[in-house]
């Protein structure tokens, strides 16, 4: 049984093997750690979408983001656009945006609406992009 | 800085994609500035930042190939035991080495102790060429006359990682780009919907990852492994029970408010390139499972690379694959036979003869079935495949001693002279090039270096290996580095 006590922590060093590179952050373009690198490569290609579409840990961050806002905002759907906003783009949501992520949270699904609009903030530019 | 390398700079770069990009990598400053917006309107730099690193990009010259399959046979399989007959070995079987190569180094082997060991293979002539090859590959040598058989192969390194490396990225150490890294960066993705470069792997390689990594070149051209188990590829699957409509009404939420925040910030590409991104990742997850689905394909094309029967199975599916990548837009795709398994690849320290019988028996009838159903689809012409390893083996046993002494009738690695041979895009068949000496040792006749191999693959795609460059660390690299002299595409077509 994994203990999400002990995975869950953030990693100020850690084990790492020279020739294998860790899927995610390969993903993201870190680099070839057989080599000295001055100067990074960005690129924005299709598995970066992917993986944070799909992969299993964005989507249980997702669920987790989802838990965090319910507790903050109660039964508030309102509470949980404007505190999602806050957290994940350090801003308020203009009024458009708000109706939208609103609307999005009124959909009925197999899955749970919160979570999925979690999800949709952690594939926006926004989040990843900072101005 | 010179107009002349000023000239080059621009000319064999291509990743200054925008004006900022080369005034941060000209390091002039703003004495460039004006001298940058002069370029521009000359056409010389791009005005806008190129959005799509994988955008079909034109040849150097015109192509032959359009794709390539690499057929690894990882491990190193016999030269004189599969497509280079020593019929001399046999004569001198037990025998010690002639003194002139009695000091060639070896990883596991003193080659002035092992004695000679004769091939137990039979060879024979076909086609109408009448090259031969022996009875290991009863089936490949029906397809003789399309073969263009590189006898006279050599590199350096006479160990599996460093040789893999050279193989696959013209350079012994780690982290140089791999062979199809540089034709997607030269030449861009032909599909829409699925990776350009892709990789087949039977438990990995014997050198990790690099060997089909993208190195020092950005990381979108490395080759994504198809995975034989589970999904095809990584995060191809949605979330457990979320349904198609519901993660594209998700998509269609992050367009929407993407574009909301694209507004008044159109200068920056990543943004909408990030956007593309989003629509090619949706198109692949369409597109992967109908790629690995080959419940359409015919029983009696199943048949021909052997897939119902289960010796050939595992490397039979790789091929039909391959086949389906090709038709499918993909640019480069290379399969391994064998992998990091000790005893499970063509590593034939011990009893070679048995390890080769059992390797060549899994991929024999489906790389025969590949090269039939590309030639009957018309897909040989543009398609070059090629069939290699890490290195050949030794003509002399292998010097390492079984328990109780005696050696192991095996043979070990053979960087000095082996052979690969090539097929398709445009290549005329029926061909030897080169040859090794008398019990096929070294290459001695014709030499063709990894990099001048390189230099031809590069060639038979249109590209032209000594302008394909990339300025890295200071100076311009190429995956031949400074050989690649030896290039054979007049020879070959």
């Amino acid at each position: 049984m994994l203990d999400l006590r002990e995975s869950l922590r953030r990693s100020v060093y850690m084990y790492a093997k020279r020739t294998f590179r860790l899927p995610m952050l390969e993903t993201f373009d870190a680099p070839d750690s057989t080599l000295s690198c001055a100067r990074r490569d960005v690129t924005n290609v299709a598995p970066q979408a992917l993986a944070l579409m799909n992969n299993e840990f964005v989507i249980a961050r997702a669920r987790e983001f989802a838990d965090r806002l319910r507790k903050l905002g109660g039964d508030n759907p309102e509470a949980w656009v404007d505190k999602g906003w806050e957290i994940a783009l350090g801003r308020a949501p203009s009024a458009a945006e708000r109706a939208k992520a609103l609307a999005m949270l009124d959909r009925p699904g197999t899955t749970p609406a919160l979570a999925n609009f979690c999800l949709m903030l952690f594939n926006l530019n926004e989040f990843v992009y900072v101005d | 800085m010179s107009t002349e390398s000023l000239w080059r700079l621009l000319h064999h770069s291509p990743h200054y994609s925008s004006r900022r990009d080369f005034l941060a990598h000209a390091g002039g400053g703003f004495g460039m500035v004006a001298l940058s917006a002069m370029l521009q309107q000359e056409g010389l730099i791009a005005a806008a930042p190129e959005v799509n690193p994988l955008a079909p990009k034109r040849p150097h010259f015109p192509a032959k190939a359009k794709h390539v399959i690499y057929l690894f046979m990882h491990g190193g399989p016999s030269h004189i035991d599969t497509f280079d007959p020593k019929p001399l070995l046999g004569k001198l079987n037990g025998q010690q080495l002639p003194e002139s190569l009695r000091n060639v180094r070896l990883q596991f082997t003193n080659a002035a102790e092992a004695p000679l060991l004769a091939s137990q293979r039979k060879f024979a002539r076909h086609g109408q060429s009448g090259i031969e090859v022996s009875d290991l590959f009863p089936n490949v040598a029906r397809f003789v006359d399309d073969l263009a058989v590189i006898r006279s192969c050599h590199h350096e390194a006479f160990v599996h990682g460093m040789a893999l490396n050279l193989m696959n990225t013209g350079s012994p150490r780690m982290g140089f780009p791999s062979v199809g890294s540089w034709i997607v960066y030269g030449l861009g993705s032909e599909s829409q919907n699925l990776p350009a470069y892709m990789v087949m792997l039977e438990g990995g390689t014997k050198a990790g990852p690099p060997v089909y990594g993208s190195g020092f070149l950005p990381a979108t051209y490395q080759g994504t492994v198809l995975r034989d188990k589970g999904e095809p590829f990584l995060n191809i699957r949605p979330p457990a029970g979320m349904s198609p409509d519901e993660q594209r009404d998700l998509l269609a939420n992050v367009k929407w408010f993407d574009e909301q925040h694209l507004a008044g910030r159109q200068d920056d590409s990543n943004l909408s390139a990030r956007i593309s991104a989003y629509e090619l990742a949706f198109r692949m997850q369409i597109n992967a499972p109908e790629l690995v689905d080959l419940s359409k394909e015919a029983g009696e094309t199943r048949a021909l690379y052997g897939i119902d029967e289960e010796g050939t199975r595992a490397f039979g599916t790789k091929c039909l694959l391959a086949r389906r990548m090709v038709e499918r837009g993909v640019r480069f795709i290379q399969l391994y036979s064998g992998g990091l398994l000790n005893g499970d690849d063509w590593d034939g320290h011990a009893e070679c003869d048995k390890n080769h019988q059992r390797m060549a028996a899994r991929v024999d009838k489906p790389i025969a079935g590949l090269l039939e159903d590309l030639k009957r689809r018309g897909l040989l012409e543009s398609t070059l495949v090629i069939w290699g390893g890490d290195f050949g083996r030794t003509p002399i046993t292998d010097g390492q001693l079984r328990d109780g002494g005696g050696y192991r009738g095996g043979r070990d690695h053979n960087p000095y002279g082996f052979t690969m041979w090539m097929s398709g895009g445009g290549i005329k068949g029926g061909k030897v090039i080169g040859a090794t000496d008398e019990i096929g040792f070294k290459a001695v006749q014709d030499p063709v270096h990894i990099n001048d191999i390189h230099a031809t693959i590069l060639g038979l795609l249109g590209l032209d290996h000594k302008k394909l460059t990339y300025l890295f660390q200071g100076r311009n690299f190429r995956l031949t580095d400074v050989g690649g002299e030896n290039n054979l595409v007049s020879r070959l077509v």
